[in-house]
């Protein structure tokens, strides 16, 4: 399914929160990078229909979302932010439930739910409460909710806030098995997220798209102002006033640092190949600091 | 249907809200327990010579329907007793071989609360009610004659109510009284009622399962209709239950359900019911007053909670939106603003203030009786509340209320 956003907007008392976005996603796993306050929310509250755009149009394969109404959301699978569900339901009734708002047979439900929770890995909590289950599990239920109904467009929220490295990698892994054959968009501020599964990346600033590509091509677009250098620290310090430090690390009496800036920052700088991160630091920084 | 039963779920399988059922019940039992321990004469133990022996092996005899010789036969065991006793000289001895419960004045007395008197009234009650339908009767000549045409239909109706009214038989009533006249439970319906329902809604919010449920198809103004519907069977529940318990309790304290068919006016505080049911009836259509009352409160809980963030917010509001109508309800149960009555729930969730009288309200010059008005009233507000709280909810922008079948 093509998702095609058109010269959308919100505004809340007088200020854009999100202004004249427009955006064409198809197949594949669109990363929606920006920093904390950039609009991510507030797109994704419009495409899923908690939201009414002051300005634009949705369309899901031509088609306008609003003339669609439940048949849209039929093809929609979202995954809030923080999801805490019902603490006294059991993994099972839940999923049940779930199957019950997407007008799923009980029979299809089940058969879903089971299939789901297997590759999930939840098989094993199924009757478990949702109280008792970790940060983790909560996450992998929430995308098992949101395929339920094996939808063509799956949206996630923020889905590895809170989680550690480990489950992380297993929930991104999860979202690239999900990815064939459906548009994932997914919201994050964590760069590597997205770094590793997405198709092409999406990076907003204060409710505007700035860039959409894929991720070689917006690390491209940097190419010659990502450097790297070692100095001493009072040199660091110097160099932190002039330019945005990506990384800094300690090595002995001296400090490693990966420094993103349009000149060579110093002598005996050299050219670093950029990632997503330099890309993220360069573009989204706030506006008095020294990356933008 | 699906949709209702979870909602249902997500509301009464809470750990909390059984736990708290569970409590209540067993609190319920425990006060009823208290007042039959506390109040009845009978509950002296099962000894030979106790009034609970002595009462249920008299009751044998005058039972069933009075009888002159059933009354002379009464009598001829009192009167002596009370002649005895009258001048308080009579032997004091609580070990009297003459005497059924050991003691001379203590078998008069035993006689007189339970026997006497009450054969008495029901005895009596015939005539009075043939003289309330007589005078009505009179009443609706006199207005007929000024053309006072609500007069007239009000005295009219008085008359249908109290015209032939009797209680031919002699029964047990103590526990029917108790158990009519037993308020208690209707402070934990109230509670539970509000602690199950007044979450209904914010704790979707809480969750942020308000955000997910409108993205799906069902989702919206549906799963607000079964959260309607849902919450109106957990009152039901939780009224039907607790009436429920309140009549096994009592059956169970006091050992009987003797009493359960004679007409509610058998019962003194009920002299003036407004409706001609035996009491097991009568119980039945005080319990559906007091569920739909409920059910009026709660969705007006409903709708107090409808848009908060958090959940302490309404339920203090709603819990001070309740005390101040139990209050004022109280404040006026028994006096004779009926209009302020059929305007408050608290009227329904006792029901005494609208059935242990007969009270008329003039509806554009129909003389209406006060609990048919309460509950025609609460039927009403529930209804535009809970249409207000459907329209009113959230929805999902792609599914206006034009879309909705």
């Amino acid at each position: 399914m093509e998702i095609q956003f058109d010269n959308v907007a919100k505004c809340y008392k007088g200020k854009y929160a999100l202004k004249d976005f427009s955006a064409t996603l198809g197949e594949g796993v669109f990363g929606l990078l920006g920093e904390n306050g950039a609009g991510k929310t507030t797109l994704i509250s419009i495409l899923v229909g908690i939201l009414r755009a002051d300005g634009g149009t949705v369309r899901a394969d031509g088609r306008d979302v609003g003339a669609q109404g439940r048949a849209f959301l039929a093809d929609l699978g979202y995954m809030p932010q923080y999801p805490v569900f019902y603490r006294d339901f059991t993994v099972g009734d839940f999923l049940l439930y779930m199957g019950a708002l997407k007008s799923l047979s009980p029979a299809l439900a089940r058969s879903r739910a089971a299939e789901l929770l297997d590759t999930v890995n939840l098989s094993d909590a199924r009757d478990k409460k949702i109280g008792a289950l970790s940060g983790g599990m909560r996450q992998r239920l929430g995308i098992a909710q949101a395929m339920l109904s094996d939808p063509k467009v799956l949206v996630l929220d923020e889905p590895t806030a809170g989680l550690d490295p480990g489950e992380r990698i297993r929930f991104r892994n999860l979202i690239s098995r999900f990815a064939p054959g459906r548009t994932i968009l997914l919201a994050t501020h964590i760069v590597p997220d997205v770094e590793c599964i997405a198709t092409e990346i999406l990076l907003m600033r204060r409710g505007r798209l700035l860039m959409q590509g894929a991720p070689e091509a917006l690390e491209q677009s940097i190419a010659g102002k990502v450097w790297e250098a070692t100095a001493d620290l009072e040199q660091s310090r110097q160099l932190a006033e002039r330019c945005c430090i990506g990384n800094m690390k300690q090595d002995g009496p001296l400090f490693s640092l990966r420094i993103i800036s349009d000149e060579r920052p110093c002598a005996g700088a050299r050219p670093a190949r950029p990632n997503l991160e330099d890309v993220f630091l360069y573009f989204c920084q706030d506006g008095d600091a020294p990356c933008a | 249907m699906r949709l209702v039963w979870y909602e249902f779920a997500k509301l009464f399988c809470r750990r909390s809200v059984l736990v708290l059922f569970v409590l209540f019940s067993v609190i319920n039992l425990a006060k009823i327990y208290s007042e039959w321990d506390a109040y009845s004469f009978l509950a002296d133990g099962s000894g030979e010579r106790s009034w609970h022996t002595v009462y249920w092996q008299l009751y044998d005899q005058y039972q069933g329907p009075i009888t002159p010789e059933k009354v002379q036969q009464l009598l001829a065991t009192w009167q002596p007793l009370a002649q005895a006793t009258a001048d308080m000289t009579a032997s004091t001895a609580t070990d009297d071989a003459n005497s059924l419960t050991g003691n001379l004045y203590s078998d008069r007395n035993l006689l007189e609360k339970y026997f006497v008197d009450p054969m008495q009234y029901c005895y009596e009650y015939g005539d009075s009610a043939a003289s309330v339908a007589e005078k009505a009767r009179q009443n609706a000549e006199r207005a007929a004659q000024v053309n006072s045409l609500y007069q007239q239909r009000e005295s009219v109706a008085l008359y249908r109510i109290y015209a032939g009214r009797a209680v031919p038989d002699f029964a047990y009533t103590e526990m029917a009284n108790y158990y009519l006249n037993y308020d208690f439970s209707l402070i934990l319906v109230l509670l539970l009622g509000l602690y199950g329902v007044a979450g209904t809604f914010v704790e979707e919010r809480e969750t942020q399962m308000d955000r997910l449920l409108l993205t799906n198809p069902n989702g919206g103004s549906r799963t607000v209709l079964a959260k309607l519907v849902a919450a109106s069977g957990f009152l039901l529940l939780v009224t039907t239950w607790f009436s429920l318990l309140d009549l096994a309790g009592f059956g169970a304290a006091f050992g009987t359900l003797e009493g359960l068919d004679l007409p509610v006016y058998a019962i003194p505080s009920f002299a003036e019911a407004p409706v001609s049911l035996s009491v097991l009836p009568f119980a039945v259509l005080a319990a559906a007053l007091r569920s739909a009352g409920l059910w009026a409160l709660g969705m007006v809980w409903l709708a107090v909670s409808l848009r908060s963030r958090n959940a302490l917010v309404p339920l203090v509001a709603n819990f001070a939106l309740t005390a101040v109508l139990v209050v004022g309800g109280a404040s006026v149960a028994y006096s004779h603003f009926v209009w302020a009555k059929a305007l408050d729930p608290y009227s329904l969730l006792a029901g005494r203030p609208l059935l242990a009288q007969t009270e008329f309200l003039d509806i554009g010059g129909f003389p209406v009786l006060s609990w048919q008005a309460a509950l025609a009233i609460s039927l009403v507000a529930g209804l535009v509340i809970a249409a207000a709280i459907y329209l009113l909810s959230p929805r999902n922008t792609y599914c206006p209320i034009r879309r909705l079948r």
